[in-house]
């Protein structure tokens, strides 16, 4: 099909703001390219090359477009930006261009003729640009863009330069893609066609499949290691009541981790990572990559996991935020070193051969838990099966504990598998509805210690911390904190703490935790942390905020000071937390995710 | 069969180094009168077009026609190892798909270049006539180019009947060149025309690539109301070089 022609249906949808319509409008294309051209129009249509999961992008930007179009169109530089403020889209802008243009080109002058673009030609061509890299790969990409501009009518270039900018601006999405597609192929049943796209999450590839093979053609396309799945998504449900209505009253539980959601791909001793949204991100975890070799034991699969950061000291795990310091380009190495990163695997959907995605949760999850070597950067959820709401709210307080931002629920219907690509209520998410952020720092009384593991092996790496409580004249305990001492303040600490060490627990201090070491209540240590939760495993404000709970601080580090200024009567009370958690506690916004 | 002895072998490199600016690859062809090639940028903006008659040539030797497919960047890398007095001797043997090329002084330097596959698609000459042709010198010309260059991306070639002026404008201000018989920068200049003025404008790059040319002796520039402009380089040794370019929208 000659690039022209597909134009005059982009000028079609572009004007027509109706879906019906739209879909009409693809669907005549469809019936007229023919085999793996119609992949290529799929790409075209959502201003793409390839599926998103091969992260190819043509990498030019506004700046680069502008020369080319001036080149092409013999405009100067300074008419095509200004032009461009004027239309704010580099399509018309091109259009305009080349439509006022005058002989700007010696073929005007020689009688040459233009080759007519095909779609194949023109996506070869736009791959070319793409895939140019190195020294001096920007000005050849703009010589390789201006060469296609100066060749191509007015109308083309609109979509030419609004393809490399990144924007079509037609209003066409996978769904009405899948629409049209189905109108052709399937009678208008969609189901066959979403699911192959939901596998393969490449409609270019479904789209060519069925042009060369029909509908017999699409029940080849089947989950692959290599070839990204869109993931299953979640309902949210406003209270744990409602999850169990939805769910007959009994349901899987698992901790919902604070991290980034993976889809990990394993065949011929390869290894790839997909985010959630099926960009590769494997050149950001390559400790994850690693780690998931040798914590797997089978030759392919596809597993689905998140990964969450952890403190390279404690191995606690640490906020959503300090993940983000491993989404770099460069400095990956370093990155890995100062953000060790841990992978929760929560789900298989092929292992050797064998596609589990039809199968229901608990046999997927015995098959996780049966190929995965837990260890200290690879483990597998921690789940259970709940069929009260009292359980599942101690469930969920655990897991807010465990610093995690709340648990999922996964349907127990023996009917029911993965469902690639759907939201649906077959998982449900419960998130914490309120959250109170610390913007204070606490000074917290030392009431006791814990040895450490790994590099901290035998000294005291953590230790207990509790608030005043002057009504009971006790403390009580906010926290564990491991986190923030430097290697001077690990030798010094328990030096200085020395004094104050007693055989057990301190009558005064109030708590449900067992320390390895006990001290008087005497020495303070400011502490910062993200917020204040309601916990079950500390006693300040106990029962205040909820019956037999009391509040802790998430993410707790200590700050380098000691205050030895203040006495530990003048440490932060329970009544200021009180306070601190009941005015800063916000509705945690919907994220979405 | 080839066999051919050109007398300065630096003038080859500066006649394909300018080549190369415009193109990166170029069917030369071998004639029993001489060489030429001509070839079209990709973005069809601009045209190179040279002819080295045989007369040119020490020895001149062409049993059978044929059109070499040559990779610029291949061919100047070994032209540029040329020194001042070195001879070029270029022979090419149809069974072998090189061209080899000897610099001749007190030794001989042997190269062998290896030749691409190119169709032999020769863009036709547009068939244009000049209302102003300046014989200019071709420093000047270049000077001038990159003195409109500090301004702007385009340089409006404005003609008066008794001189040329090559002008810019834009956000960062303008700048004004006169070029006249008197001042002694054109050696001559003609234009055929009863319009009070000519003028044409063309993107600064690429006069930039096609004013580089070292060794001419002169440069004849023509062009016409918003036409193509064509710029002819004498390059010692009989070499005729020219270029075509295209003009650009007026900006005005």
């Amino acid at each position: 099909m000659q690039f022209s022609e597909l134009c005059v249906a982009l000028d079609a949808l572009e004007t027509n703001p109706s879906r019906i319509e739209k879909t009409k409008i693809l669907s005549d294309v469809f019936r007229r390219v023919q085999g793996e051209e119609a992949g290529f129009t799929v790409y075209l249509l959502l201003g793409k090359l390839a599926p998103d999961y091969e992260g190819i992008e043509i990498g030019l930007g506004d700046k680069m477009i502008i020369k080319a179009l001036s080149t092409a169109s013999g405009a100067t530089r300074d008419s095509v930006e200004k032009l461009y403020e004027k239309l704010g889209d580099l399509g018309l802008v091109a259009k305009t261009l080349l439509e006022s243009k005058r002989g700007a080109t010696l073929l005007d002058y020689v009688g040459g003729q233009r080759n007519p673009l095909n779609i194949q030609d023109l996506h070869a061509e736009l791959l070319r640009i793409a895939r140019t890299s190195g020294e001096g790969s920007q000005e050849e990409k703009i010589g390789l863009l201006t060469r296609l501009l100066s060749n191509s009518t007015p109308n083309e270039a609109k979509y030419i330069a609004r393809m490399v900018s990144g924007d079509m601006r037609i209003g066409v999405a996978e769904p009405t893609i899948i629409d049209a597609l189905a109108s052709v192929y399937t009678q208008g049943d969609t189901s066959l066609i979403e699911r192959a796209f939901n596998v393969s999450s490449d409609l270019g590839y479904v789209a060519k499949t069925l042009a060369t093979g029909g509908v017999e053609g699409l029940r080849t396309i089947k989950v692959t290691p290599g070839r990204p799945l869109q993931p299953m998504l979640a309902e949210r449900a406003a209270s744990l009541e409602e999850i169990f209505e939805r769910m007959g009253g009994r349901a899987a539980l698992e901790y919902k981790y604070d991290g980034e959601r993976m889809q990990a791909h394993y065949y011929d001793s390869q290894i790839t990572l997909f985010s959630r949204r099926i960009e590769n991100i494997t050149h950001h975890y390559p400790d994850v990559a690693s780690n998931l070799q040798e914590g797997i034991n089978s030759k392919s699969y596809i597993v689905e996991g998140e990964i969450v950061a952890v403190d390279p000291e404690t191995g606690e795990m640490l906020p959503f935020q300090e993940l983000m310091h491993r989404r770099r380009k460069h400095g990956v190495k370093e990155a890995v070193k100062r953000y060790p990163a841990r992978v929760v695997l929560f789900d298989v959907l092929y292992v050797d051969g064998v596609d589990y995605t039809s199968k229901p949760y608990l046999e997927r999850r015995r098959k996780l838990e049966g190929i995965v070597k837990p260890s200290e950067f690879v483990v597998v959820s921690t789940a259970t099966v709940a069929d009260s709401v009292q359980r599942a709210q101690e469930f969920f307080d655990s897991a807010i504990d465990a610093g995690c931002e709340g648990i999922m629920a996964k349907t127990l219907d023996p009917s029911v598998g993965y469902q690639a690509g759907k939201r649906g209520y077959a998982w449900i998410k419960f998130k914490r509805e309120y959250k109170s952020e610390l913007t204070d720092t606490l000074d917290l009384v030392v009431v006791g210690g814990f040895y450490g593991k790994g590099r901290r092996a035998g000294k005291i790496g953590g230790y207990l911390m509790a608030a005043y409580n002057p009504s009971t004249d006790t403390y009580d305990t906010v926290c564990k904190v491991a986190t923030g001492f430097s290697d001077q303040d690990l030798a010094e600490i328990p030096k200085l703490l020395e004094a104050y060490r007693i055989p057990q627990r301190h009558p005064q201090v109030n708590t449900k935790i067992e320390a390895d070491i006990w001290y008087r209540p005497a020495v303070i240590f400011e502490i910062v942390g993200a917020e204040l939760t309601v916990s079950p495993m500390h006693t300040a404000a106990y029962s205040k905020v909820r019956e037999e709970k009391g509040l802790a601080v998430r993410f707790p580090r200590f700050t380098g000071n000691i205050r030895t200024d203040k006495s530990p009567t003048e440490a932060t009370s329970v009544d200021e937390l009180l306070e601190m958690y009941n005015s800063q506690l916000k509705r945690v916004e919907a994220d979405g995710a | 069969m080839i066999e051919a002895v050109f007398p300065q072998a630096k003038e080859w490199g500066a006649l394909f180094s300018s080549v190369s600016k415009i193109v990166d690859e170029i069917s030369v062809s071998f004639k029993k009168e001489g060489v030429s090639a001509r070839a079209m940028d990709n973005a069809h903006l601009s045209m190179v077009d040279f002819y080295i008659p045989k007369n040119a040539f020490e020895t001149y030797t062409v049993i059978e026609e044929a059109n070499l497919g040559i990779k610029l960047d291949d061919l100047n890398s070994v032209l540029k190892r040329a020194t001042k007095n070195d001879k070029l001797r270029l022979s090419f043997d149809p069974s072998e798909n090189s061209l080899v090329l000897a610099f001749i002084s007190q030794i001989k330097r042997e190269f062998v270049v290896n030749l691409i596959e190119l169709g032999s698609n020769t863009p036709p000459m547009p068939n244009l006539s000049y209302e102003v042709t300046a014989i200019a010198d071709p420093t000047a010309l270049k000077e001038a180019v990159k003195d409109v260059g500090v301004v702007s991306d385009f340089a409006t070639f404005e003609a008066e009947p008794n001189a040329l002026y090559i002008k810019s404008k834009s956000s960062r201000g303008s700048v004004s060149l006169e070029f006249t018989k008197e001042s002694g920068y054109l050696l001559d200049y003609q234009v055929k025309s009863d319009k009070k003025k000519i003028r044409a404008s063309y993107g600064i790059k690429y006069l930039e690539y096609i004013t580089s040319v070292d060794e001419a002796v002169s440069v004849s520039i023509s062009f016409s109301n918003s036409a193509p402009l064509k710029l002819e380089y004498q390059i010692p040794g009989d070499i005729k070089l020219s270029f075509l370019l295209a003009p650009r929208a007026d900006d005005e």
